[in-house]
């Protein structure tokens, strides 16, 4: 129990994932087709109808699938990635360390020390489009 | 031994660089010339291009910085057969860089040797239009409006 609770809150932390999908045009039924990416092609005629930011500590493969839902509760088939960024900060972590103390004999002890780290968010910011005829 | 650990990830140099992808079109064969032209986010993208991919690099420990996370990029983007990065973009922190752009290709195959030379080529600079600019298709040419009536009247 005493690992377990530290465990749960690194591994929560490390799978935080924010998203936000912003309504631009009239309300649309979500899009249950498939959704896809693109990061610089759009054809003439697509239809806006959203905004989609997603960010999180992860890689673009892991944030992309997350990104496509949002596009499509919009009621969006295309997703069009505007910008990927990453921010980084550091974070200071108090942690054990282990020492050699004693002066006869040679023992092991253990004090608090700082720990600087640095972790990294990634967000992807863009748009949802519907393509095709307007439902 | 216990620190020896340390230092001997010291030496070796402690660090990696990950590649990422989101294919977004088709992945051709791949560029064996590792020939990738490179355009940063600000500069306008090519006049005709294929888009292939979604690029991306992370870079830790001694692998944080510029070079590294650009030759990972160029090395994903030529396996996805491209032979340009544009609108690519660099974040970097202390122990860690993150680069991405999108991988295209450019529209027209002997376009890459042909910009190899012009790079070393100096640059054109366009004539200066002798008449009147052109007027692009779907603007029509501004018309001057026509003579308005004085409205103050003319003495007798």
């Amino acid at each position: 129990m005493k690992y377990l609770v530290p465990a749960f809150i690194l591994l929560s932390a490390c799978s935080s994932v924010q998203s936000s999908a912003i309504r631009t045009g009239p309300s649309r039924a979500a899009n249950a087709g498939p959704v896809s990416l693109t990061a610089m092609e759009l054809p003439i005629g697509a239809t806006q109808v959203g905004i989609v930011v997603v960010r999180g500590r992860g890689t673009i493969e892991e944030l992309a699938p997350l990104f496509k839902q949002r596009v499509a509760e919009l009621g969006g088939n295309r997703g069009l990635i505007d910008r990927i960024s990453t921010r980084y900060d550091s974070q200071t972590t108090w942690v054990n360390e282990m020492y050699p103390c004693g002066f006869r004999m040679q023992t092991t002890c253990t004090r608090v020390v700082p720990r600087l780290d640095e972790y990294s968010t990634l967000e992807m910011s863009g748009r949802a489009f519907l393509i095709g005829p307007t439902p | 031994m216990k620190t020896l650990l340390p230092f001997s990830l010291l030496v070796c140099g402690c660090g990696s660089v990950s590649n990422y992808r989101i294919v977004t079109g088709v992945v051709r064969v791949p560029n064996t010339t590792h020939d990738v032209l490179f355009a940063m986010e600000n500069e306008p993208p090519p006049p005709t291009f294929t888009e292939i991919a979604i690029v991306a690099a992370n870079g830790y420990g001694v692998y944080s910085n510029e070079a590294d996370v650009i030759e990972a990029l160029r090395t994903e983007a030529a396996k996805l057969g491209a032979d340009a990065v544009v609108r690519v973009h660099i974040d970097r922190g202390n122990v860690g860089a993150f680069g991405t752009g999108v991988a295209v290709l450019l529209n027209g195959g002997p376009l890459r040797g042909a910009a190899r030379v012009q790079s070393a080529a100096p640059i054109p600079v366009p004539e200066a239009p002798s008449t009147a600019p052109a007027i692009p298709p779907g603007y029509e040419a501004a018309v001057p409006p026509p003579p308005q009536p004085s409205s103050i009247p003319e003495p007798p």
